[in-house]
């Protein structure tokens, strides 16, 4: 199941991606150096790497957030990093994501609805009048209370926060969603239960994970395909459940670095 | 005894206690670690041990005895000279410590003659002494830098280097690796746990990684909703836990090689 194969059918496919910045003192910095990588359908893979690595950089080259230097990411067949502002909306409909710090994420002032449907809204999917119903159907599929849906954000626990930011990436039915570091800031008990509502939504609707952490223990889990980059470049490619036999020096050196409890 | 709490309870406004009937006791040099979701109250003992809960918090029952001195009804000025001497504390994020438009040096520097005769020369020797002692390379040019201008890693070598700079008797240290990455991560526990063992400094330390906590400690406590589930030597309690809350917290650590989700 778990082995990244040929058979694996190719989503997206992140072709040669260089991005560089001009820097105040007029050095350049490159963040991401000639990355390629293949994204398999209903499958999660994973970006690890330290702080700095150009795993940010290259997440939102994939969400269009910046123009890549050189390279490409072929998506149904076009460049999604060419794409004009109105293809780019379209485009972005397929692919959500899921941030960091659930804190952050909402407008404090709406209540967990509005936010859950603020997507279909905008696409005007759905009325005014529809958003309740929607809103608790989605909140349904994260396993969170009906009655959540006229709650503010404030009044939740950090998993129940997280619940909700996935249940808004959920709305617009996307094929890929984007985790970044979606767990580092929850328990480890919360950051288990949200993994596996994250494996079952994976498993009833196909969804493809591209999911970026530094837990290197977490991503050998769960992960079918992990991506080990250091200093803008890609290290190595290898199937999740492979990743603790890794003869490669630096995927060595970040798995010596995790504590165990045993 | 270095430090000795007994049946603590600690009570913000008027509502019921937020921690309650919390008993620990720590010797010189003894490495404490508090684990527990967010909301169970472990960061509102060390912080009352520091005299430092935030708003009306207080303590409304029970003792902590520093040295055989109570610490409740200290005034502001026998506070002053305890903290930062005799007991000092390592934060999360040491960025948010820092005045950020002062550099690190006038800072440091203040510091240590705040709580010494040094001159200002003696005390720039001695932070760069403590710098250097935390592994930083070129202490003279961190003592020139603000804040914002260092890693993560680096503000957090600089906030143990002020912390441990008078040799306290009691550390405290509430996340201190949380934010770092892997190997930042694991370089800092190393470090932290040669200066205190050196030093023969006692540590009280908040974290929900029980890797870490089981590298480093002692003794462990595990709470939950401001009770204390268990309390004990810490390899007793990570071998062979007794309450149902601390077997599923050590079941949701990741592990290389466990179970796989998927």
């Amino acid at each position: 199941m778990s082995e990244v194969n040929t058979a694996d059918e190719c989503l997206m496919s992140i072709e040669h991606i260089t991005k560089e910045f001009t820097l105040s003192d007029g050095n350049v910095l490159r963040a991401c150096n000639d990355i390629s990588i293949e994204i398999p359908r209903g499958k999660t893979t994973a970006i690890v790497g330290e702080s700095g690595c150009g795993k940010s950089t290259l997440v939102k080259t994939i969400m269009g957030i910046h123009e890549p230097t050189s390279g490409r990411v072929m998506f149904h067949g076009q460049d999604i990093t060419k794409l004009s502002d109105k293809e780019k909306r379209q485009n972005y409909r397929h692919i959500q994501m899921v941030f960091q710090d659930p804190a952050t994420a909402f407008n404090p002032k709406m209540k967990v609805k509005d936010i859950i449907c603020e997507p279909l809204r905008s696409f005007g999917i759905i009325s005014k009048g529809e958003v309740e119903q929607r809103a608790k159907e989605l909140l349904r599929q994260v396993d969170l209370p009906q009655d959540f849906a006229n709650r503010y954000p404030h009044s939740m626990s950090g998993g129940q926060r997280q619940r909700v930011g996935i249940a808004r990436a959920l709305a617009l039915e996307p094929e890929v969603i984007v985790c970044d570091e979606a767990t580092s800031a929850l328990d480890v008990s919360v950051q288990d239960s949200i993994i596996k509502l994250l494996v079952k939504l994976q498993q009833e609707k196909g969804i493809t994970y591209i999911f970026i952490c530094h837990d290197l223990a977490l991503v050998s889990l769960f992960s079918h395909k992990v991506v080990v980059m250091q200093k803008g470049r890609v290290m190595e490619q290898l199937p999740g459940d492979k990743l603790a036999d890794s003869k490669h020096p630096y995927t060595k050196e970040l798995l010596g670095a995790v504590f165990t409890v045993h | 005894m270095l430090l000795e709490i007994k049946d603590l309870d600690i009570t913000y406004g008027e509502e019921a206690p937020t921690v309650e009937k919390v008993q620990l006791s720590l010797n010189e040099g003894e490495i404490l670690t508090i684990v527990g979701e967010s909301g169970s109250g472990k960061t509102t003992v060390i912080r009352a041990v520091l005299g430092l809960l935030s708003g009306d918090g207080h303590v409304s029952n029970g003792s902590i005895m520093f040295k055989g001195k109570d610490l409740n009804g200290l005034s502001h000025a026998q506070w002053r000279e305890l903290r930062g001497k005799d007991i000092s504390m390592i934060f999360q994020d040491s960025g948010n410590m820092l005045n950020p438009v002062q550099t690190i040096g006038h800072q440091f520097i203040e510091y240590i003659q705040l709580h010494s005769h040094m001159s200002a020369d003696e005390a720039e020797a001695k932070a760069v002494e403590m710098l250097t002692r935390m592994h930083l390379p070129n202490p003279e040019n961190i003592l020139s830098s603000y804040a914002f201008e260092l890693s993560g890693g680096m503000r957090q070598r600089v906030g143990i280097a002020m912390a441990i700079t008078f040799h306290p008797q009691l550390l405290l240290a509430d996340e201190p690796t949380s934010a770092l990455d892997v190997t930042t991560q694991a370089q800092i526990v190393k470090e932290l746990m040669q200066v205190v063992r050196e030093a023969g400094t006692a540590m009280i330390m908040v974290t929900h990684n029980l890797g870490v906590a089981s590298y480093m400690s002692d003794k462990l406590m595990v709470m939950a909703g401001g009770r204390v589930l268990e309390y004990g030597k810490a390899q007793d309690i990570l071998t062979n836990p007794q309450s149902n809350y601390t077997k599923e917290l050590l079941a949701a650590v990741p592990e290389i090689g466990g179970k796989r989700y998927v």
